[in-house]
């Protein structure tokens, strides 16, 4: 009998520590999601496939058989036709400051649409480059510029990248309206901006980076990604998440989506690109 | 001139018949000489009465007559003193404790009942309560008997963080001794920092602030040390699984000199210590311990004069230490270290200026700091390295205030003072250091930087007795903060009243606007010493508040107390931090990983309290809404606030069965805490252009902030103390069940397989059905 007073305690104790519970939570029901970047000058495509409950271990499903129409303004200038792996297809080129809508219906899932504009791209001008500049955190080259922009509300996205290899180079800014740095100001994957901050249209970036670690031609080219608000919202929370994911005292993020009905994102953008020489 | 003469003849009986005189002096317990916090004075026949400030001193100037004058404060004997008022006479008075007296049954006493306050959304905390209230690991704690009170919710289970009306830990002013405390948890949150035994008042303010108060949104909580017995050497200590304590207190010069120290140290580490050295061969130590310490000495200087000096000092230290002795000669070491901790202390001068006008001058300093680092050395007699990471922040304050309360009739109780602080806040700094053989030595100190700033306030308030039915409570605080050349200056208004609708019922309103120029950063329900305290700056506004409330208050019968109030406030710039925002991610400044927002709460409270007889405590409940709503979180939509609690409920109750035997019953239930976890997933772009490349990368969708709640809350506590008067101590044994029905309260929810890979969504809970005990004594 003592015994068993013993155990009960100890059995009773040690089964309070965890246990499933159940989970019922009306944003668990399987949508479509669909993501499409467009630019002027190339061809629509969109990758579609289907959200699944967070509990679920299944592979993520691609969505054939679906129709997406594809409108400029309120007019419909295309169906996109399938390809393979969720991806869709168009023939006609988006062009700049339109706005652009999307609709999709596939049998099994509610019918999504989503908006976007293609914004009028900002200018970069003003390049001034300096080689070598001796820094606290070691050698580095610097880049002064101004970013001009179009007028009205702007969302950007900046970028220095290999000429030829088509990647991206991280670097160091203390530019204040600069958004999505890490550690001591280092900007791996970009620079999200407003032009909130903007004296008289014009706003002036300095980034500096590494020139050791610089390739042999000796040039690099600023891609100043001009965004919808659909791309600066959908990529600041998609950074939040890459950063976060693995912190067990981050903050939770709440990716943006502008698909009514749906998860994912479309979105419209354009890009002025300048190359740098970087030769002595 | 014969003219003249007769009219004096003629009034010179008025005049004297209207001569006014002061009546002051000091209530204290007769046999310890601690002075009585709220003591009542009352005459009988004219029915005006007053009550003792914070440091037992009241005044009350009546016209020349025949005076009843009743002494009274609830557990106490009243006493009553009639003599002929013809001048301003000083009275000092001490009251008998009626368990001195051997009766078994608390009698209220006879002014204080809850229908005349004025003030509203206050409570008073009976010490005795929280010492015979059963609690977590048999560990009296102050704070986690306030979570007991309507408006009050606690956060994550068996944690002693307050959340008062929908506002943040950082919202209460949380003051020992009149002193700020910035950190107030030992143990991750667990216990507070505040020893009971050292603790002779706790009052609680979640409405209707008086003007004396500011600097915090959403509540006082005003704990007042002992004083020290002024008459003979006591002490009292308990020994318990948890910790053990000891406070003494006494006479330096009997009547006129008294001190008071009390200790606490917790010996889980002293246990644990040998069994870690023999699992590691002699080569690691480690453990977890917090202290405290208390000491006070109050000095009667004469009559008019007293000083009293008083000091907390208090840490907790987790650590671990490594020492490995090389193959073939040479060391290594390894120490890592978390710590964090309180230093607060008062200097304080009391001086009646005249029977009227009694003066409070304090200075104060409080520090909270908290460090974690690593060391690492190697020696091995050829190459030697040296490794030191550490990482400190904290508050530092350092104030000085004057407060003056002035009675200049019985209608009116004016207090009015100033107050300046000067803050130096150190939010997050790193200190890296490498050095050894061949190395070039590395030495690098990077992260926010430290901050001053200044902070003034100045009030002016007064109490008034319109007629005898309504009263009112008007005041106004204004402040300003100065930091880094920018300035923000506040003027706060203040106001409570209460209406009389007959000798038992009354209504009561108020309003208060409040400025707050610290923000608490947090991302952890828990409580962790990591929060930091940082200042209003010229991008992150001071937060500001406006709280109505109404509601009525009533004596059913004698001894049941109910009050029923109504809430509404609104709270601006509030800060969170940032989607994806962590204290860990980097070492950019704050600022820049938060964004400011704004808060509603709103709801209603009542109490039902049992104040008289063998069987005492309280029953609340609570109904509110809380909410938040940020620019740039939940895009933009108002989200609800982590502890928005529907339905709250604590029921404290004690039945003194005899001298001998006392029982302690807690129940508690809350709507689950409001978090954010994903619903579904899905995959998408993980490549933006303008690169081409197309990755699939998958994300958690979740659909509103804090938008899934977890299970309720409820729990039963239960405990007996057992008294016994032995020759020359009384010990009281103290047994207790934690949780009695083991409810599986949740602490955190993460998603996870069960035992055959199915994957699920499970609760982790921390305590489970935990009995406990302890020893107290008193001498």
């Amino acid at each position: 009998m003592k015994n068993f007073f013993y155990i009960s305690i100890l059995v009773i104790a040690f089964s309070a520590c965890e246990k499933q519970i159940p989970f019922d939570d009306p944003g668990t029901e399987t949508r479509l999601v669909l993501n499409s970047y467009i630019t002027p000058g190339e061809s629509v495509k969109v990758n579609l496939s289907e959200s699944r409950h967070v509990l679920s271990d299944d592979n993520y499903e691609f969505v054939g058989n679906a129709d997406i129409g594809l409108y400029e303004g309120n007019d419909l200038v295309e169906t996109l036709v399938e390809g393979e792996n969720g991806w869709y297809y168009g023939s006609h080129l988006p062009s700049l400051s339109n706005s652009y809508s999307l609709t999709c219906a596939a049998a099994g899932y509610d019918q999504i649409s989503a908006d976007t504009r293609i914004p009028t791209p900002g200018i970069i001008d003003d390049i001034e480059v300096e080689l070598d500049v001796e820094t606290a955190d070691g050698q580095m080259h610097r880049l002064t510029f101004d970013v001009v922009d179009p007028g009205g509300q702007n969302w950007y996205h900046l970028f220095l990248m290999d000429p030829n290899q088509n990647y991206g180079q991280s670097f160091q800014s203390s530019t204040q309206f600069l958004e999505t740095g890490e550690t001591d100001d280092w900007y791996y994957d970009g620079a999200l901006f407003t032009d909130d901050l903007f004296n008289s249209g014009r706003g002036q970036i300095v980034v500096q980076f590494y020139s050791e670690s610089w390739n042999e031609e000796e040039e690099i080219d600023i891609h100043l990604v001009s965004a919808s608000e659909e791309y600066y919202q959908y990529s600041r929370t998609l950074h939040a998440f890459s950063i976060s994911q693995y912190d067990p005292f981050a903050q939770p993020v709440q990716m943006f989506s502008n698909v009514n009905g749906g998860h994912g994102a479309f979105t419209g953008y354009s890009v002025e690109r300048v190359n740098v020489d970087l030769s002595e | 001139m014969r003219l003249i003469l007769l009219w004096v003849c003629l009034l010179l009986p008025s005049l004297l018949l209207c001569q006014k005189h002061t009546i002051s002096g000091y209530v204290s317990d007769s046999e310890n000489g601690e002075l009585l916090i709220g003591a009542n004075i009352y005459e009988k026949n004219l029915l005006k009465g007053t009550t003792a400030n914070l440091y037992g001193f009241y005044s009350l100037t009546l016209e020349q007559d025949s005076i009843e004058l009743i002494f009274s404060y609830t557990g106490y004997q009243a006493i009553k003193k009639v003599f002929y008022l013809d001048a301003n006479i000083e009275i000092d008075v001490e009251l008998t404790s009626i368990n001195e007296l051997g009766e078994v049954e608390i009698v209220a006493s006879e002014s204080s009942s809850i229908q005349d306050r004025t003030q509203m959304s206050s409570i008073e905390l009976n010490m005795s309560k929280v010492k015979s209230l059963p609690v977590l690991m048999g560990e009296r704690d102050v704070l986690k008997t306030v979570q007991l009170l309507p408006g009050v919710q606690s956060g994550s289970e068996g944690t002693s963080g307050i959340y008062v009306r929908g506002g943040g830990p950082d919202q209460n002013l949380i003051l020992l001794d009149g002193v700020p405390v910035y950190n107030v948890s030992h143990l991750f949150g667990f216990f507070s920092v505040f020893n009971p035994d050292a603790i002779r008042n706790v009052e609680l303010i979640k409405g209707g602030f008086p003007a004396r108060y500011g600097g915090r949104l959403s509540s006082v909580l005003d704990i007042r040390m002992k004083e020290g017995n002024m008459n003979k050497i006591t002490g009292e200590g308990s020994v318990g699984l948890v910790a053990s304590k000891l406070t003494l207190e006494g006479p330096i010069k009997k009547g006129k000199t008294s001190f008071l120290v009390s200790g606490r140290r917790t010996y889980l580490d002293l246990l644990i210590r040998p069994f870690v050295r023999a699992q590691s061969d002699g080569e690691a130590t480690g453990g977890y311990y917090f202290y405290d310490f208390n000491a006070k000495i109050n000095h009667r200087l004469d009559d008019k004069n007293r000083i009293y000096a008083s000091g907390y000092f208090g840490k907790d230290r987790a650590f671990t230490r490594f020492d490995d002795g090389l193959l073939g000669g040479g060391e290594e070491k390894e120490v890592a270290e978390l710590e964090w901790g309180n230093i607060i202390g008062a200097l304080r001068w009391n001086r009646e200026l005249s029977p009227q006008l009694f003066s409070n001058t304090t200075f104060t300093y409080s520090r909270y700091k908290f460090r974690t680092g690593i060391e690492f050395e190697y020696n091995n007699g050829d190459d030697e390295e040296h490794f030191l990471f550490e990482y400190s922040s904290g508050i530092e304050d350092i104030a000085l205030k004057i407060d003056l309360d002035h009675l200049p009739n019985p209608d009116h109780y004016l207090k009015y003072g100033a107050s300046a602080t000067y803050h130096t806040f150190t939010p997050g700094v790193n200190y890296y250091e490498f050095s050894g053989t061949d190395i070039q030595p590395v030495d690098t100190t990077w992260g926010s930087s430290i901050v001053n700033s200044f902070e003034f306030y100045a009030f002016a308030e007064d109490d008034w007795k319109v007629n005898e039915l309504l009263k009112i409570n008007a005041g106004i605080h204004a402040s300003s903060f100065h930091v880094d050349g920018s300035s923000y200056f506040s003027v706060q208004p203040r106001l409570s009243a209460r209406y009389l609708l007959n000798e038992l019922w009354a209504v009561k309103a108020s309003y208060s606007s409040m400025a707050q120029y610290l923000h608490l950063l947090t991302n952890t329900s828990i409580g962790l010493p990591t929060d930091l305290w940082v200042p209003a700056t010229e991008e992150i506004k001071p937060l500001t508040s406006h709280q109505v409330a109404a509601g009525f208050a009533t004596t059913l019968k004698e001894g049941y107390e109910l009050s029923v109030e109504g809430y509404y406030k609104v709270m601006n710039n509030l800060i969170e931090y940032k989607d994806g925002a962590s204290f860990l991610a980097d070492a950019r400044d704050w600022q820049s990983k938060v964004e400011a927002g704004k808060g509603w709460s709103y709801g209603a409270e009542i109490l039902l309290e049992k104040t008289m007889g063998k069987f005492s405590g309280w029953i609340g409940y609570t109904l509110s809404w809380t909410e938040r709503q940020f620019d740039n979180l939940n895009f933009g939509e108002k989200f609800p606030y982590r502890y928005d609690r529907r339905h709250d409920v604590g029921v404290a109750m004690t039945y003194k069965h005899s001298e001998r035997m006392d029982f302690g019953l807690v129940w508690v239930y809350g709507t689950g805490n409001a978090v954010s976890i994903p619903s579904s997933t899905y995959v998408t772009s993980g490549s933006l252009p303008p690169f081409n490349e197309y990755f699939a990368y998958d994300v958690d969708y979740i659909s509103d902030r804090n938008g899934y709640r977890m299970p309720s809350y409820h729990r039963l506590d239960f405990s007996v103390n057992l008294h016994k008067k032995m020759n020359r101590h009384q010990r009281t044994w103290s047994w207790g069940v934690y949780n009695m029905y083991n409810r599986q309260n949740p602490f955190y929810l993460y998603f996870s397989s069960d035992d055959d890979g199915d994957p699920g969504l499970f609760q982790v809970s921390l305590f489970p059905i935990i009995p406990y005990f302890s020893y107290q004594f008193k001498f």
